[in-house]
């Protein structure tokens, strides 16, 4: 327990903790867990606790995890850990949607909401200056409500002299309240909601306040400026505690509103919030925290490695050509196994360098209709044992096929009243055990999958997936006859490292990483270039991918990056020790 | 906090029912099948929730049956889902907290804001209905299970056991109270080293020993090889949950001392062990709320009449009132007790009945949009304030024997002592027994029928108590008829100059304003029948009692009567019908024998007490020679 720990776990009230990667901050998190809830069982009583809110589903069951570990039960009642979209959900949004819309009882929070372009009617009577309707370039599903109440498209605003902002603001209110009318909103509108619920109903925030007395923001530098101001106006109604958690390089989600300048401001502002730092890194050695410290700005504080075993891997480079990538994750792979290195990853940005890696072709469409696609994704969740997403995707293609005609609303209220049906879950989990085997031709198993499920789930109409008879630029007739797996791959290489986007690794810990840089220059490509930090700047969105990617592994750092760099270049940037795999020891 | 409406559908006997309650105390009242029991089950079903053994769960007999008759076939449709829909006012500020997920705030006035619970069950086939909840006021909505300890409650049935209850291991209220105590003073050690001297000393002896002794061995001739199977003796384990469960409460004969020896519960009469049982459940809440002030804890209590007499009912309701004082615990009482009616006021009593559940207090809410008018002269409507008198003079007005009202079918509203003991007689000549038709008969002792009326007079059927109700009054025309100068002698006198005068002026006279009054409060509401005597109750029993035949007029079961116990009266009327012309009778002079025969009638309490047990004790002879005047048999079949 350190100094920094120890100043963290007594902290009360408004709180910034900057903690660096490795940091242990999840095991922070969970030990102040631990102290609030022996703190406050006497102080607030059984009905009042603390709730502790992250970013991803993922980090959120982590939390759980440490937590259940270091004390030996589940955080239970009137406490709560949970992700702070289904906070603001659940607490606020769905509990008083009805006073924004008084006979609307239960809208659906939609994960994907592009079928609003399609839904959306109204929007070609909106035109620019130029007498062309800006649906296109500013569909509806991009509009989103601003902190300060204004209107943006994925943030932005069309130009003045391209749209008039009157006809650009009434379009984004036509489509609102059009979606708040018919419940159909998204997690960003549901925080807008609910920042708005709670302006215009303060008793709301006074009595969240009361069942929870203490907030801790995990990965708070992904909080966007809306849920700021309302944590904000939270403190204003009588939160009493609140802790933002994050580090500003792991920022990820700009996509998504998130901005991490909101999370240093707040650290920034010793008047009205105690800053606090975690910049002791347990995971990675010094020479992976060197590397990844290349994209910090030069007046940070400097990251010390605390990681308990140092087992001396140098940093790997790895050049790639257009045939050889397949070759290096097999030469990663092996690397992991002499090292005896269990717990890996392979990221990249991007699905075309994912794709070559894995070794397919151009990406096959053999289907028009998107359920096969989607089953083959399902059964690689089960076999994957991530039964509970299986599940869930499978009833929502169950769903469809069995009511193709029900609307979205109608389908989810299917998919809702089928959920506690035990029979059901039973009959789609036999369904995903037995569905035909990939090792079939792609006819053959599109004939039987169509079959099998309609047997199987009693579905009136044909099954049909639309297999397609004519070659075009995504499908080549050829392949019907060769086995699905082959076009069709398992997401991860053949000792089962998995090959996923920088995205999924992010909050990890993990022993060996190999990173795919891209070649191509291209706006969201990471490149050897974007490894460094120009001007003392805060680092931009991709080279915050970089940084979490980097700071992952505990032992072995692994890069690939395209051929034509030369090694004085990356012994220039990563110094003298790196290793540097030659083509020979490659094909060894 | 406290349940401020209860919304039930589907359950039982309930097709669907919205009850207003008061903060503290409630006692629901009505007749046998008006679903009392419902109501209370429907309480206990929230409350059981948080309970690690539920007392009570919905079973397929529970769903709401409707029979409906068409073309004399039958139809049952039975109700597939049963949904109950609790609302709690009056949070605290740590409440609000703790339900939070149960908060609604009214988009149309965001100062009432409330707690709401709903729970449902379905009958989807399969071993047992389907039960859900939802918090707040939107579906799927689901606060934590954790909360429902939030609801907490005591429950006694009408068929309770109060002494097994008392002496009862499981549930023991009592070793609650105690270890409540115990635990806030931290005082289980000594209580625990209490026992387990009891236990040491009671092992010196030899007794025991020799015991224990014999049983081991026998144990060891059993097990021989295996010398762990041995027993050791004690009194009770000493721990405090297995000691406060051994504390029983007794009857001490020293009622000073409280100690040594004394009577067994079982010896106590039931009465007397309900109440303790009460007290002791008071005792716990009471405690409860101390150590804990955000649950919310019901009390419920079916018939507390049950061997009580009618004075100790008084004292436990009165004692309850007073107990009952914290924010957060409520009462709610079943009784078919017309004592414990008569004395609480309006707005704790709810009446339930066929057609909903009401608060008797809410009857006299509410109404200006009615335009009631009791005045007809001045013409005014009421106001909010005499509204409110109206309801404090019948909560005046209602004694033992009218609360009666509140559990009958119907009610035949009468204003004295004459026709209340006379009307009773003539029902059983019609061989219409009030009693079977749980038709109660409510004397207001004088006219003040309105403060009665305005509990069955809403021209909204949702506030109307919908029972049937007949008012039987007196027009009272010419008032001055009770004059000296209209006394029997003096009709006699000076060729019965005043007999003329008074039928002229009874026959010319005007109705008094009661019956406009009467007819404008019963705001043209069909349940109410208004029918007037003309002239009076007396007047009219004269009336329809001579006998066209002056010759024949002994034949009349009343006249014969009077004869009998009045001749001397009897024969000056027999003696002025001499004067007519005809033995058959003109309608004018049938009126006026029938003046002097009114006027013969004794005082108003002696005769009526007098004749009515005359007709019942010769019921076969007034069945064909006595005729009850024909308002009243209009009225009393307004009531069938």
């Amino acid at each position: 327990m350190n100094k920094q720990r120890e100043a963290f776990l007594a902290a009360k009230g408004k709180v910034v903790l900057n903690a660096c990667p490795g940091s242990g901050k999840t095991i922070a998190i969970a030990k102040k867990l631990i102290k609030l809830q022996k703190e406050y069982d006497s102080l607030y009583g059984k009905y009042s606790g603390v709730a502790c809110l992250s970013f991803t589903n993922t980090a959120k069951d982590e939390i759980n995890e440490k937590y259940k570990q270091l004390s030996g039960n589940i955080l239970r009642f009137p406490h709560k850990i949970s992700t702070i979209d289904s906070f603001i959900n659940q607490y606020i949004t769905l509990q008083f949607y009805y006073l924004m819309n008084k006979n609307f009882k239960r809208p659906k929070i939609l994960d994907d909401n592009s079928f609003i372009d399609d839904a959306w009617k109204p929007k070609y009577r909106f035109k620019g200056l130029d007498g062309k309707p800006f649906c296109f370039a500013y569909p509806p599903s991009s509009i989103r409500f601003e902190s300060d109440g204004t209107f943006s498209s994925n943030g932005y605003r069309p130009a003045e002299d391209k749209v008039k902002p009157e006809v650009f603001d009434d379009y984004c209110k036509q489509i609102k309240s059009w979606q708040i009318k018919n419940g159909l909103i998204t997690t960003g509108d549901s925080a807008y909601i609910a920042l708005h619920l709670l302006t215009e109903y303060p008793k709301i925030g006074n009595w969240l306040a009361l069942r929870f007395p203490h907030l801790i923001v995990d990965e708070a530098q992904d909080n966007s400026e809306v849920q700021y101001a309302l944590f904000e106006k939270l403190v204003e109604d009588g939160l009493k505690n609140i802790e933002f958690v994050g580090d500003p390089y792991q920022s990820l989600y700009e996509w998504r509103d998130a901005d991490p300048q909101l999370f240093l401001e707040k650290y920034a502002d010793t008047e009205n919030w105690q800053g606090l730092d975690l910049s002791d890194d347990h995971r990675s050695p010094q020479r992976i925290i060197e590397c990844f410290s290349l994209i910090r700005k030069e007046t940070d504080p400097k990251i010390d490695s605390a990681c308990e075993e140092d087992r001396e891997i140098p940093i790997v480079v790895y050049k790639y050509t257009d045939t050889n990538s397949a070759i290096i994750v097999q030469h990663f792979d092996k690397q992991c196994q002499n090292y005896g290195l269990t717990n890996n990853q392979i990221v990249v940005r991007g699905n075309a360098l994912k794709n070559q890696m894995l070794g397919k072709e151009a990406e096959q469409k053999p289907w028009k209709s998107w359920i096969p696609y989607l089953i083959i994704e399902v059964k690689n969740q089960y076999l994957g044992n991530e039964i509970k997403a299986a599940i869930k995707t499978i009833r929502t293609i169950t769903v469809k096929l069995k009511y193709p005609d029900a609307g979205f609303h109608e389908s989810k209220e299917l998919e809702n009243s089928l959920k506690d049906d035990h029979l059901f879950n039973a009959l789609l989990l036999e369904t995903l055990h037995d569905l035909p085997k990939f090792d079939l031709s792609i006819t053959d198993w599109t004939s039987q999958t169509q079959a099998f499920l309609k047997n199987k789930l009693d579905i009136k109409n044909e099954v049909d997936f639309d297999l397609k008879n004519r070659n075009s630029k995504y499908f080549d007739k050829a392949i019907l006859v060769e086995p699905v797996e082959n076009h069709f791959k398992k997401p991860y290489s053949e000792s089962k490292i998995p090959i996923t986007t920088v995205h999924q690794v992010k909050g990890k810990s993990l022993e060996a990483i190999l990173i795919f840089f891209n070649a191509n220059k291209h706006k969201d490509n990471i490149t050897f270039e974007d490894i460094i930090n120009n001007h003392d700047a805060f680092p931009s969105e991709k080279q915050r991918i970089i940084y979490v990617a980097m700071s992952r592994p505990k032992h072995l750092l692994a890069m690939a990056f395209p051929e034509d760099l030369s090694d004085d270049e990356f012994r220039e940037k990563f110094g003298e020790d790196i290793k540097i795999v030659t083509e020979q020891e490659l094909n060894e | 906090m406290y349940l401020s409406k209860l919304l039930i559908k589907h359950y039982r006997g309930i097709e669907k029912v919205e009850i207003d309650f008061e903060p503290k105390i409630n006692i629901i009242i009505g007749e046998n099948g008006s679903c009392k029991s419902a109501v209370i089950d429907a309480i206990r079903l929230l409350y059981n929730l948080g309970e690690p053994i539920r007392e009570i769960s919905v079973s397929f007999d529970d769903f709401h049956e409707k029979v409906t008759t068409e073309n004399d076939v039958q139809t049952i449709d039975k109700a597939t889902l049963i949904e109950i829909a609790y609302e709690f006012r009056g949070l605290s500020t740590a409440q609000k907290g703790a339900f939070y997920e149960y908060m609604v705030i009214d988009p149309d006035n965001s100062e009432n804001d409330y707690a709401k619970i709903t729970i449902s069950y379905e009958d989807k086939g399969g071993k047992y209905p389907q039960f859900t909840y939802n918090t707040g006021d939107i579906d799927g909505q689901k606060a934590e299970y954790k909360t429902f300890e939030l609801f907490q409650h005591y429950y006694l049935g009408a068929l309770r056991d109060s002494t097994r209850d008392l002496l009862n291991t499981r549930g023991n209220i009592l070793g609650r109270v105690i270890k409540r105590y115990i635990e806030r003073n931290e005082t289980e050690v000594e209580i625990e080293q209490i026992m387990r001297t009891a236990n040491d000393q009671l092992l010196e002896r030899n007794e025991v020993k020799e015991t224990r002794k014999g049983v081991n061995e026998n144990l060891s001739g059993i097990f021989k090889k295996f010398p762990e199977n041995k027993i050791g003796l004690q009194i009770e384990q000493s721990k405090t949950e297995y000691i406060v469960n051994a504390i029983k409460p007794f009857l001490p004969h020293n009622r000073q001392t409280l100690k040594d020896e004394g009577f067994h519960l079982w010896q106590n009469s039931l009465g007397f062990n309900n109440l303790i049982y009460i007290a002791t459940v008071l005792g716990d809440i009471k405690e409860q709320i101390v150590d804990n002030s955000t649950p919310h804890y019901a009390l419920l209590i079916e018939e507390p009449e049950a061997h009580l007499h009618p004075q100790l009912q008084l004292s436990l309701y009165n004692f309850l009132k007073q107990a009952i004082t914290s924010e957060n615990s409520q009462l709610f009482i079943t009784t078919h007790s017309p004592t414990l009616t008569s004395k609480v006021p309006l707005e704790n009593l709810v009446l339930l009945d066929d057609n909903g559940a009401y608060r008797l207090s809410n009857q006299f809410k509410d109404r200006i949009g009615e335009n009631l008018i009791e005045d007809t002269a001045q013409n005014v409507t009421l106001t909010k304030a005499d509204l409110e008198f109206r309801q404090k003079k019948l909560e005046r007005y209602i004694d033992v024997t009218k609360s009666q009202l509140f559990y009958a079918k119907a009610g035949l509203y009468v204003e004295g002592i004459s026709e209340e003991l006379l009307i009773s007689a003539f029902t059983a000549l019609e061989d219409y027994r009030l009693e079977d038709y749980r038709i109660e008969l409510v004397n207001v002792r004088g006219t003040s029928f309105y403060p009665f009326m305005y509990l069955f007079n809403s021209s909204n059927p949702r506030k109307r108590i919908n029972k049937q109700i007949t008012i039987l009054t007196d027009d009272d025309r010419f008032p001055e008829s009770k004059g000296k100068d209209y006394a029997f002698d003096r009709l006699l006198e000076d060729n019965y100059t005043k007999l003329n005068e008074l039928d002229t002026n009874i026959q010319t006279g005007a109705s008094v304003t009661r019956v406009a009054n009467l007819t404008s409060v019963a705001n043209n509401v069909t349940n109410i029948n208004i029918q007037t005597a003309f002239k009076t109750f007396e007047y009219e029993l004269a009336l329809h009692n001579i006998n066209n035949d002056r010759t024949h007029l002994k034949d009349n079961f009343l006249f014969a009567f009077m004869d009998t116990n009045y001749s001397a009266k009897t024969e000056r009327i027999i003696e002025y019908t001499q004067t007519f012309a005809n033995d058959q009778m003109t309608g004018e002079e049938k009126r006026k024998v029938a003046i002097l025969l009114w006027k013969a009638l004794p005082a108003k309490a002696e005769f009526a007490q007098d004749f009515s047990i005359h007709i019942l004790s010769n019921l076969e002879q007034a069945k064909t020679s006595f005729t009850v005047p024909p308002y009243i048999l209009q009225g009393l079949t307004h009531l069938k």
